[in-house]
């Protein structure tokens, strides 16, 4: 797919979701928040394996079981609870959202993330971000090493900081001696040719956005 | 033989240090493939960091000594074109990467040395095939075997088609099968006339591919006349005759099943007892790491029994994330040593004031091996303690723990590493199940 048709995407659902939170809750916005759901969840559905489908569904009926535990908390506590419809629309939204950002992450490369922030003038700050995620689960493998280490030696957990104050300076070091051997070069994206997939998202994506505007309308 | 590098009476020392390296002298000509051994901390990286003038530029070094690349000297080169001339293979290999997807990151390098995207592809294209690494290209780090991240990192260094590679521990934290993919790596570089420089005290495996060894040693190079003891690592295993007897069990794993992401772990179960040595042997990624920390209560199997008697002391891969306090001696203290006068570990060469971050690699792993099998704990587990030493170190921890009453259990990766461990229990764990194969007599 070609990156403007997944940015158009994306940019969909976010929109939608945008829209869906400044109306109230009603038969159209309930349509209009499963036509998000859906489309992200088909997203997830192509980009991962069958058991990821489930997981953000159980995701999803999590925090929808969670907000209406806190219902409850709230007869009990305040008397005055909200009203359950609003509870599990507000939820669903702030879940929607959640699931977008997941979407942006799968849809977008890290270099093509550095390549939009270099187009809106933040080009290394971008760069920065591409060496984060690049690097990020290494430095978390380290840092879960010393959580095993410090639970064994029963010593306080704040010495912790410690090992891992020098080995994220050691790492970093390394980083640097890199950068001056191999330079930080700007992203290069390719050329990706459209195919169906493309028609496919584009026409999703306005859908959900005439959608919207209907809404917002109505 | 044309030279392509030469490098006469090199002194290299770092601010407020004594001199790293004393008057070093080295030639490499044009295909030549060089190794040079050495111990941990004798200067290996530092050597490096001198030839391709970082030692100067990054770390703030003296540097004196000429240096001259392709009949120039150093400085006459602009530092843009050393980056073209020598390519670098660091120990962390995953370190030059800024793109976490490896395409992104080679063609973007590939582009910044180029200026066209077309030439970019052409040289990238060489180079994956060259390599064999072209199946690679749209995997993500994290997916990465650490032999495929060498030869990713290889084929980065070699994007700019320098004359001199120069690979810095290529070895490190490798498995047999990542040994291998390293090795016919340099082959290829070999027969397409690239120089090849190979510092590494695992070394082996690359006696055979190397034209020349040396030793660096006291700050200064020599060579090695007497040929070191080299081949590939045998496939099979020379068992001992006799049984281990451990005593009462400190541990007892029973029928453990975990779930880590990809990783299961099936019907795994393990009992050992007090003195009893255990080796988990096993490539990388085949869960060791998780067995141990099952074993250790922080990961919780989703089936099966865990039972520890007794306190358990783990060291990780990194000894240095071990270390929580300010000295020595406060470490010795918290691992149960508070009469550090009656210990062995301060008999050794250890200054018990000085911070444990100031150990070398060796001096840390050294240090941690001695308190674990004085302290408290009646379980040692050490994830992979010889990455990173010399065979001599690996040699005396080997023996170190075989000869201690403590129970210990040690991860490996590499069958070469199995040879310093004659004695222990050897388990393979392999497809997520774990096998035991006896107890180990060397290798044959």
């Amino acid at each position: 797919m070609t990156l403007a048709s997944r940015l158009l995407l994306v940019a969909s659902v976010f929109l939608g979701v945008l829209i869906a939170s400044s109306t109230p809750p009603g038969p159209a916005s309930w349509v209009y928040l499963s036509a998000i759901a859906f489309v992200e969840l088909g997203v997830i559905k192509v980009l991962n394996k069958p058991g990821t489908i489930l997981r953000a569904l159980v995701f999803l009926c999590f925090f929808v079981l969670l907000s209406l535990t806190m219902r409850l908390i709230g007869i009990f506590l305040f008397n005055n609870p909200l009203n359950p419809a609003t509870t599990v629309y507000a939820t669903l939204l702030l879940v929607e959202a959640f699931l977008g950002i997941t979407m942006l992450l799968q849809l977008v490369s890290p270099s093509e993330l550095v390549w939009l922030a270099g187009k809106v003038g933040f080009r290394e700050a971008g760069k920065v971000l591409a060496l984060v995620l690049t690097h990020l689960s290494s430095i978390l493998l380290a840092y879960s090493e010393v959580y095993v280490v410090v639970k064994l030696k029963k010593t306080r957990s704040i010495l912790a900081l410690k090992p891992l104050l020098v080995y994220t300076v050691e790492y970093g070091g390394q980083i640097n001696e890199a950068i001056h051997l191999y330079g930080l070069p700007d992203p290069v994206l390719g050329k990706t040719p459209p195919s169906w997939r493309d028609l496919l998202a584009t026409s999703i994506s306005l859908a959900l956005i005439l959608a919207g505007i209907l809404l917002l309308l109505r | 033989m044309e030279k392509v590098l030469r490098v006469k009476g090199l002194r290299v020392r770092y601010a407020g240090g004594g001199w790293v390296l004393k008057g070093l002298d080295f030639e490499l000509g044009k295909g030549e493939v060089v190794l040079i051994v050495g111990e941990s901390g004798s200067g290996k990286t530092t050597f490096v960091r001198a030839i391709t003038g970082l030692a100067g530029r990054v770390y703030n070094a003296v540097v004196e000594g000429y240096i001259e690349i392709s009949g120039k000297p150093l400085e006459e080169w602009g530092w843009e074109e050393v980056r073209d001339k020598i390519g670098v293979v660091l120990q962390n290999p995953r370190a030059t990467l800024v793109y976490p997807i490896v395409y992104d990151d080679l063609i973007s390098h590939a582009y910044s040395i180029y200026g066209s995207a077309s030439t970019a592809e052409r040289a990238l294209s060489n180079v994956t095939k060259l390599l064999r690494i072209s199946h690679l290209l749209n995997k993500h780090v994290d997916q990465l075997s650490g032999g495929e991240l060498r030869r990713v990192s290889i084929a980065k260094a070699l994007l700019s088609n320098p004359e001199i590679i120069i690979l810095d521990e290529p070895l490190m934290w490798l498995d047999d099968k990542g040994m291998e993919e390293v090795r016919r790596a340099i082959e290829i570089l070999r027969l397409h006339e690239v120089s090849v420089v190979v510092l590494e005290h695992r070394y082996k495996s690359l006696v055979e591919v190397a034209d020349r060894v040396l030793r660096l040693e006291g700050g200064v190079l020599t060579p090695v006349e007497t040929p070191l003891e080299a081949g590939r690592v045998s496939t099979t295993l020379k068992q001992a005759s006799t049984t281990q007897e451990g005593g009462d069990p400190v541990l007892e794993v029973r029928n453990v099943e975990v779930r880590a992401g990809e990783l299961v772990l099936k019907d795994i179960s393990l009992r050992v007892g007090r003195g009893e040595k255990v080796v988990i042997y096993g490539g990388n990624g085949s869960g060791k790491t998780t067995l141990l920390r099952v074993i250790t209560g922080v990961i919780k199997p989703a089936r099966g029994v865990v039972k520890r008697r007794g306190s358990i002391l783990y060291v990780p891969q990194i000894p240095y994330l071990y270390f929580t306090e300010t000295s020595l001696g406060d470490e010795l203290k918290l691992a149960g040593l508070p009469d550090v006068g009656k210990t062995s570990v301060d008999r050794t060469r250890f200054d018990l004031d000085r911070s444990p971050f100031t150990l070398s690699w060796g001096e840390a792993l050294e240090f941690i091996v001695e308190m674990a099998l004085e302290s408290r704990s009646e379980l040692v587990l050490m994830d992979e303690p010889f990455s990173g030493i010399s065979y001599t170190s690996r040699k005396t921890i080997g023996e170190r723990l075989l000869a201690s009453p403590k129970a210990v259990v040690v991860t490996a990766s590499s069958r070469e590493n199995l040879e310093f461990l004659t004695g222990f229990k050897l388990l393979e764990l392999k497809e997520g199940r774990l096998f035991e194969k006896g107890l180990l007599g060397g290798l044959r």
